[in-house]
């Protein structure tokens, strides 16, 4: 019996930080398929990354910086997000340790909000094996090693990650992508909720459920300018905010001020991903690649539903 | 098809008992009464699946027009709506029920 189906030749890229394959997908013969792939621009060399640690975004120069403390606390997004950390942490060691602060001195803080805690096979993927070695590493936990900012948020104060919150020298270093809530992600998000305790996490989330702020344009989303003031009043903070290619390479690094570079990132971002799209389709099949480490995450996928002007759906199309 | 209620008491003080029953006879136009009567005063409305992003719209409009207000984006915060008190309270907060 013809069933229709045959090996198409569409593969998608597939399970980030785990499998790393890709996806063959068995499509009708009779389809007429198109992929429509996501940035394909190349990966940043360390000394581009150097460079842009060199001349930071609103931000004092990082000579001076380092000047104001003698020890660092670098928070890094989870495996939930794509970030490749660890080259770009060994540019920013080095870059440290020119001015002064060797990596002994540095800790890294991994702030996945209430996500589940990586497990060390996880973490050394993530940092790499060098910054294991030479750094302090602590899994944000949003039940202890807390401390109270004293910063009012809803009807109660901010609680954040001690280890972060007492660091004279404060660093954020993660992926700005499309978010379904937050515009894009990265910037003082990782903080506020990633650095946060339980009931700062249920109180962003019960914004997103109420479906109160919220946007894709990060100037205009208040859930993202709220905690952008929120978190002013602990001073300074170098963001080194990436945003990931397919391959979950960072082909572009912007560092600075949390919220100009992390706007800059966006404004990056808006353009490699946009994805043109000419025609109208009976079906789409979206990937929810590099966010695909569990389903919650996934719905990241539907983010460019959100944003396009109009449907790519023909009427009654269908999605998955 | 949802209509509003009169809005003859509009900017005037509604008691207490009536608003908590406005609230929810509104959600008894989207759940079960039962599941609606269940609920204490104090339970979160979101934990209940009781309210969500699309009905929240809804309620806010639903009080805007019947108590003749406007809800402000600032006022758009969990505490205010996640539970029939919590929306009370607010009502209060803004002089249109009594305590």
């Amino acid at each position: 019996m013809n069933t229709g189906l045959g090996t198409s030749a569409v593969a998608l890229p597939w399970g980030a930080w785990y499998s790393e394959t890709l996806l063959p997908l068995s499509l009708p013969n009779s389809w007429s398929v198109e992929v429509l792939p996501s940035s394909q621009h190349p990966g940043c060399s360390p000394r581009q990354i150097e460079d842009v640690l060199d001349a930071p975004l609103a931000f004092p120069a990082l000579d001076q910086w380092c000047s104001g403390g003698d020890r660092v606390v670098i928070a890094v997004d989870d495996i939930a997000r794509p970030t490749r950390a660890a080259p770009l942490l060994d540019v920013l060691l080095k870059r440290l340790a020119a001015h002064g602060l060797a990596s002994s001195q540095v800790s890294i803080v991994i702030g996945g909000g209430t996500h589940s805690p990586p497990d060390a096979v996880r973490i050394e993927a993530k940092l790499g094996t060098r910054v294991c070695r030479e750094c302090r590493v602590e899994v944000h936990d949003p039940h202890g090693n807390l401390a109270d900012t004293g910063l009012p948020y809803g009807d109660r104060t901010l609680w954040l990650n001690r280890t972060f919150l007492e660091a004279p020298l404060k660093i954020c270093l993660g992926s700005v992508l499309p978010h379904p809530f937050a515009g894009y992600g990265g910037g003082a998000k990782m903080l506020v909720p990633g650095l946060s305790d339980v009931p700062t996490t249920d109180r962003t989330h019960k914004f997103v459920l109420l479906g109160l702020r919220g946007g894709t344009n990060p100037h205009h989303n208040r859930f993202r300018t709220e905690i952008e003031q929120l978190v002013q009043p602990l001073g300074p903070i170098l963001a080194v905010q990436c945003v990931p290619n397919i391959r979950r390479e960072t082909c572009a690094v912007f560092a600075g001020d949390l919220v100009a570079a992390h706007r800059a990132a966006c404004e990056f971002a808006a353009q490699t991903y946009a994805t043109p799209i000419a025609a109208e389709y009976d079906g789409l099949i979206l990937n929810a690649y590099p966010k695909d480490v569990d389903l919650l995450q996934s719905q990241g996928a539907l983010v460019a539903l959100k944003t396009l002007p109009r449907s790519p759906l023909r009427e009654g199309g269908w999605r998955c | 098809m949802f209509e509003h209620e009169p809005s003859s008491s509009a900017l005037e003080q509604v008691g207490s008992k009536a608003l908590i029953r406005r609230i929810r006879d509104f959600l008894k136009r989207h759940h079960p009464a039962q599941r609606v009567d269940a609920i204490g005063e104090e339970q979160s409305l979101l934990l209940a699946g009781l309210l969500d992003s699309t009905l929240m719209l809804d309620l806010v409009s639903y009080l805007e027009n019947s108590l003749g207000i406007t809800i402000g984006e600032d006022d758009l915060i969990p505490e205010n709506f996640e539970s029939i008190s919590a929306i009370h309270r607010y009502l209060q907060s803004r002089g249109l029920a009594d305590s």
